[in-house]
């Protein structure tokens, strides 16, 4: 190795040791596919050169096409589809899901069938590629609690959704993808563990990364990374704060609904004692029975409130600590690179001295420049990491971003379309007994508004919501009725897919002879 | 005149005697007390009117009658006054008939005298029958009832439909022209619920059950007694007098009530009855660290531009009164009218929170909806406390004066009912006061009382676990818009941090959304706490009201069967006497007999009185607790009804202006 040393004498008194020697030494590139490791091997020195990295991060289209080549094929694909949830022990239930790849190695089938993986498998699996892919926010599975009632058909519901999300959008990374274990993952037969458990966490755990995190952050030439952590903390904070605060809203209205019920009894009590007159008793027992409908709908609605709002939220919260702790990583990464560049600092400046004294020991000299050159591969293999990691981060950026706007406006019209629906429920209830009030004396109470002579105690009692639009506003727009139309079509469109893609398939498939003529004639001319 | 003048002794003798002065409580109710400048006239006139009628020629009689029934009974005209006015020419009508029926209703009047003696009831059945004016429909009222009683006309709900046609079906023979008003009310829905229901629960409990019977009844009645009264009044002052009050409230009745409410609109000037209009407002802290309290300003202004019983002036009234001084005036008027369910002002609030503003404001509400509805009921608005509290300048000694004047203790009266009506309830007193006084609680005489205390008692526990439940609700509501402000500040972070430019437009827009929701929720908790909170409340109270009326009555049934049994006692050892023919002890025995007789008489009378007036009273609360509880749950539920609308409307705008149909 010593006799390989390229370095030029002269290189030495530039004081600069670190300005140039990587360019002309070796351009290790991070071993692509889906070994990626933390410790990256640097390779023998490409025959292209590379350029210049830019100080001012901003990473060039080439480097990045060296750095993440993932990023820039669309050869490689992962499908997978969650069939169902199996009932197993609880909190520990059983997904059984269709993968599909295309491309990529290892694998040795294109389709897998029913693969069954049980829930605390697939946290694992998650624990491993949040440590083996650095580079990656990988997203956190959501939890098998909802706060819907366990075990119910809603909570199914949701859990189906929410992890084929996951699925989704662990297979959509380009990165993880390629991640050997998930070959493991997918292949093994009976259950799963993970197979490179070996692979232990590169960066600081524990104290030490407390301690660390406490020290000011290295200098980031990334400005869009530098602004990312910031903000998604803060996310991450006030996302915890209002997922709080909802779920202490929803245990008020829960109790609120509990005394609404109880008001509820206390009126059909009242009524017991209300027999001298029919009307009041009339009155008190369908006021009685609004109101428990009413606590039923408070119920529910508070369900669904944590059940859109609060998961959702919970989520966010989950990933949004996973992305700040990725970001950290980065950071401790960045601040090994600092580390390592000082150490080659010190090796240079060693080998230096070595030059500069008149008697020259060989196996000393051999030492000094051995471990400078040691340390300042190090360093280039910080650096490229640094900058691949970086690269992929700004990447992901975006596609976290895009990913919580998208949540956000679904959970919110969630959110809204449970509202709405609740309020309009309990809307037509009331309106419903508005009669009943009237009639309890020939007055006919304050609707009459001191008209003495007006017989007709039914005015104005239609019900606000009729198929036409709600009489109070102008608009004819609803969006629940929108959103089952919106249904409707998709089941249409599915449906006529569906027909169209059988009639070819039976076209395909049916060879009568005038088609088999067509065919026969097409391949002998 | 004989009979006359010893009913009339016996009765002052009675109220007289210092032993009982209660009595004095009750004279003071009726319109013959002197010291009040309101009745004055009516004092006067009585006797001015009982001298001249034997002598009187038709025409000045006519006119003196004329000019009287209307001053002098105002009460009862009142009630009629509203019958009259639909006829053409009303004053003349009574006054010719009742010039008519003069001689022989002077003649009547001594038979009368005997069987009053017996049975006040079975008097009032038989002026009714000697009115010629009335003769049509007192036929109508002898064939419904053939030699029956007055009291048969009441208590007699076993068929009160039927009842109920035949009387209305004559009447329409007879008068039809006064009934206009009356039967339609009676004929309306009404009547249709009550038939509705089975035949066994009018029976139970009459009030409305027989609501439309008694009050067809009552107003043929009336009229008859309308003119009857100026003869009896100077015959038999302090039994007339209750009568007439007795039967003002049974004139009362929905028909009644509903035709003084429709007259009330076009009041007449001639009236006497005070129409007034008051408000409390200005709530103040007066006084230094250890007596402050809250001063309420009293604005009154009588809409009766010539009132007879209330100090002419044009500006309106302004006092100034404290919580103290409402809880007088309360106890005052419980005395002065024995029987009669007074509004009741707020109850007292502990020592902590006193002037905190929201239960200021609460009890500046109870105060002025207890004035103005003490002021709504005629007899309460004329009573001679009642204005000089409104309009007192030097209120704190003249309600020292008038209370001692009608030793009612009203200042140191047990104030239990009010501050604690929770406490107060059967549950609570039962144990104790089962063992220490059952044995000393005279049998109750009438199943109807007892019924009504049943049901009463059942009502208030049911009203108080509705208000506990609508309270936790209000503080619940209370508790959730607090936890809705600090999720909007949350999301207001959260929109601040921009996460993406588009998700914080539509969290800003949300958040907007959830505040407008959190002040419609505000809003709506408030409303529901001021309309039924408050009106359960409000009956609550009056239901302590409704049980101090039936303590009276129950107090004075008990000082009556006292009597009753020293009466029997000392009639026992007069037989033992006489038998022995102890010549110098029967004199002795037998004046105190007499002496006891007149006594006890009085104090039946007295409680006859009372239950006839509590009756009464109870049917209009009936009929003013539906008025309300409807209203007000007419309102609770249009307000709920107007949040849910716009819960909708701005989540369906939110979802709309976010376009999230897209997502």
């Amino acid at each position: 190795m010593a006799s390989a040393i390229p370095y030029d004498p002269n290189e030495f008194e530039d004081n600069n040791p670190f300005a140039e020697p990587e360019v002309h030494h070796v351009t290790p590139a991070v071993q692509p596919g889906p070994q990626v490791s933390d410790e990256p091997i640097p390779e023998e020195p490409h025959s292209q050169r590379s350029t210049t990295p830019d100080q001012q991060g901003k990473l060039t289209e080439e480097e990045l096409h060296k750095l993440l080549p993932e990023r820039f094929s669309s050869k490689y694909k992962l499908k997978i589809a969650l069939i169902n949830i199996e009932k197993n022990k609880p909190g520990n239930p059983i997904l059984k899901f269709n993968a599909e790849v295309q491309n990529l190695p290892r694998y040795r089938q294109a389709k897998y069938k029913e693969i069954r993986r049980t829930y605390q498998e697939i946290v694992k699996f998650n624990k491993y590629l949040t440590v083996s892919n650095l580079e990656c926010f990988v997203p956190q599975i959501p939890s098998v609690q909802t706060s819907y009632p366990t075990g119910g058909e809603e909570e199914t519901k949701q859990l189906m959704i929410l992890w084929q999300e996951w699925f989704d959008r662990i297979t959509r990374n380009p990165i993880i993808i390629r991640d050997e274990e998930f070959v493991y993952f997918l292949e093994n037969d009976f259950g799963y563990s993970v197979i490179n458990s070996n692979r232990k966490v590169s960066i600081a755990s524990g104290l030490v990364r407390k301690t660390l995190k406490q020290l000011a952050v290295p200098y980031d030439a990334y400005e869009e990374l530098v602004e990312f952590r910031p903000l998604i903390k803060a996310a991450y904070l006030s996302c915890q704060k209002l997922e709080k605060l909802l779920e202490k809203n929803s245990k008020m209205e829960k109790q609120h609904a509990a005394s609404i019920g109880d008001l509820s009894q206390k009126l059909a009590n009242l009524s017991q004692v209300e027999f001298i007159h029919p009307g009041m008793k009339n009155m008190w027992e369908k006021l009685s029975k609004i109101k428990l409908i009413e606590a039923d709908l408070i119920l529910i609605q508070s369900y669904n409130e944590m059940g859109t709002l609060g998961d959702g939220l919970r989520i966010f919260v989950e990933d949004f600590y996973q992305v700040k702790e990725a970001l950290t990583n980065r950071h401790l990464i960045m601040r090994e690179l600092v580390q390592a560049q000082q150490q080659t600092k010190i090796k240079h400046l060693h080998a230096n001295k070595m030059k500069s004294k008149s008697a020259l020991d060989p196996i000393k000299v051999d030492e000094a420049l051995r471990s400078l050159e040691f340390a300042t591969k190090a360093e280039e293999s910080l650096t490229l990491q640094v900058k691949r990691i970086s690269g992929e981060m700004i990447f992901e950026k975006d596609e976290v971003l895009q990913h919580t706007e998208l949540k956000f406006h679904k959970l919110l019209k969630n959110y809204t379309l449970n509202r709405v629906d609740h309020h309009r429920k309990i809307l037509k209830h009331l309106e419903n007994i508005r009669l009943d009030i009237r009639i309890v004396d020939d007055k006919g109470g304050l609707s009459r508004l001191n008209r003495e002579n007006l017989s007709n105690l039914k005015h104005n009692l239609l019900q606000s919501q009729s198929a036409s639009g709600d009489s109070w506003s102008s608009r004819t727009f609803r969006s629940l009725s929108e959103e089952q139309d919106l249904k409707q079509k998709k089941e249409q469109e599915k449906n006529e897919a569906a027909e169209t893609e059988g009639k070819e398939s039976e076209i395909d498939n049916v060879v009568d002879a005038k088609n088999a003529a067509h065919l026969l004639g097409v391949a002998t001319f | 005149m004989n009979h006359d003048d010893d009913l009339t002794a016996s009765h002052w003798d009675d109220i007289l005697s210092p032993s009982t002065h209660t009595s004095y409580n009750a004279a003071s109710s009726t319109y013959l007390d002197p010291e009040f400048n309101g009745f004055q006239d009516l004092s006067l006139g009585d006797p001015d009117n009982t001298t001249t009628h034997h002598d009187d020629t038709e025409p000045e009689s006519s006119e003196e009658d004329s000019h009287q029934a209307p001053s002098a009974h105002h009460e009862v005209q009142e009630s009629s006054y509203a019958v009259d006015s639909v006829t053409e020419s009303p004053n003349y009508n009574h006054s010719s008939a009742y010039d008519t029926a003069r001689s022989e209703l002077e003649q009547m009047h001594e038979l009368k005298k005997e069987e009053r003696a017996k049975q006040k009831s079975k008097l009032m059945d038989e002026l009714a029958s000697n009115d010629d004016f009335d003769h049509q429909l007192e036929q109508s009222v002898m064939a419904a009832t053939p030699g029956d009683n007055f009291d048969s006309l009441f208590n007699d709900a076993k068929s009160p439909i039927k009842f109920d046609l035949s009387a209305d079906v004559k009447s329409k023979n007879g008068k039809s022209k006064q009934f206009k008003r009356p039967r339609k009310f009676s004929s309306q829905k009404n009547a249709k619920n009550l038939k509705s229901t089975p035949a066994k629960e009018n029976e139970n409990l009459g009030p409305l059950g027989s609501t439309d019977n008694k009050s067809t009844d009552n107003l043929s009645m009336k009229s008859a007694n309308a003119k009857e009264e100026l003869v009896k009044e100077s015959e038999a002052p302090l039994y007339d007098l209750s009568k007439d009050a007795q039967r003002e409230q049974q004139a009362r009745t929905p028909a009644a009530i509903a035709a003084i409410k429709a007259h009330n609109g076009e009041h007449d000037p001639s009236k006497p009855k005070n129409h007034l209009e008051i408000t409390v407002g200005d709530p103040m802290k007066v006084g230094d660290i250890t007596n402050a309290h809250i001063v309420y300003r009293i604005t009154t202004k009588n809409k009766n531009l010539e009132p007879s019983t209330f100090p002419q002036q044009t500006e309106p009234f302004i006092v100034t009164r404290r919580y103290k001084d409402f809880r007088w005036i309360y106890h005052q008027l419980q005395n002065n009218h024995m029987g009669r369910i007074i509004p009741p002002p707020p109850s007292k609030q502990t020592y902590i929170g006193r002037f905190n503003e929201s239960f200021i404001e609460n009890r500046r509400l109870s105060l002025e909806k207890m004035l103005s509805k003490t002021s709504s009921i005629p007899d309460l608005s004329n009573d001679p406390d009642f204005i000089m509290f409104l309009t007192s300048e030097d209120f704190a000694n003249e309600s020292k004066e008038r209370e001692r004047i009608s030793g009612s203790g009203a200042s140191l009266q047990n104030n239990d009912m009010l501050d604690n009506p929770a406490d107060t309830s059967s549950a609570n007193n039962g144990f104790m006061s089962s063992i220490f006084s059952i044995s000393n609680k005279p049998q109750e005489p009438e199943e109807f009382f007892d019924t009504k205390k049943h049901y009463i008692e059942a009502l208030e526990s049911n009203l108080q676990n509705f208000y506990s439940a609508i309270e936790l609700i209000i503080n619940q509501r209370i508790d959730i818009v607090n936890i809705i402000e600090q999720i909007t500040v949350a999301i207001q972070e959260l929109t601040d941090l921009e996460i993406s430019k588009k998700t914080s437009d539509t969290l800003a827009a949300f958040n907007e959304v959830q505040i407008k929701l959190k002040d419609n929720l505000d809003r709506v908790n408030l409303q529901d706490h001021l309309t039924l909170g408050f009106t359960i409340e409000e009956y609550l109270r009056i239901i302590g009201s409704i049980k101090y009326v039936f303590d009276q009555r129950l107090t004075i049934y008990e000082s009556y069967q006292n009597n009753l049994s020293d009466l029997n006692k000392k009639k026992t050892s007069l037989t033992k006497y006489k038998s022995r023919n102890q010549v110098d002890k029967i004199s002795q025995l037998n004046f105190e007999i007499d002496k006891l007789q007149t006594k006890t008489d009085s104090f039946e009378k007295r409680f006859k009185t009372i239950s006839d007036t509590i009756k009464q009273e109870l049917e209009n609360f009936e009929l003013e607790k539906i008025d309300d509880f409807r209203n007000s749950v007419e309102i609770f539920i249009e307000s709920s009804i107007e949040s849910q609308k716009e819960s909708i409307e701005l989540w369906e705008t939110f979802y709309e202006r976010q376009s999230l149909s897209s997502y």
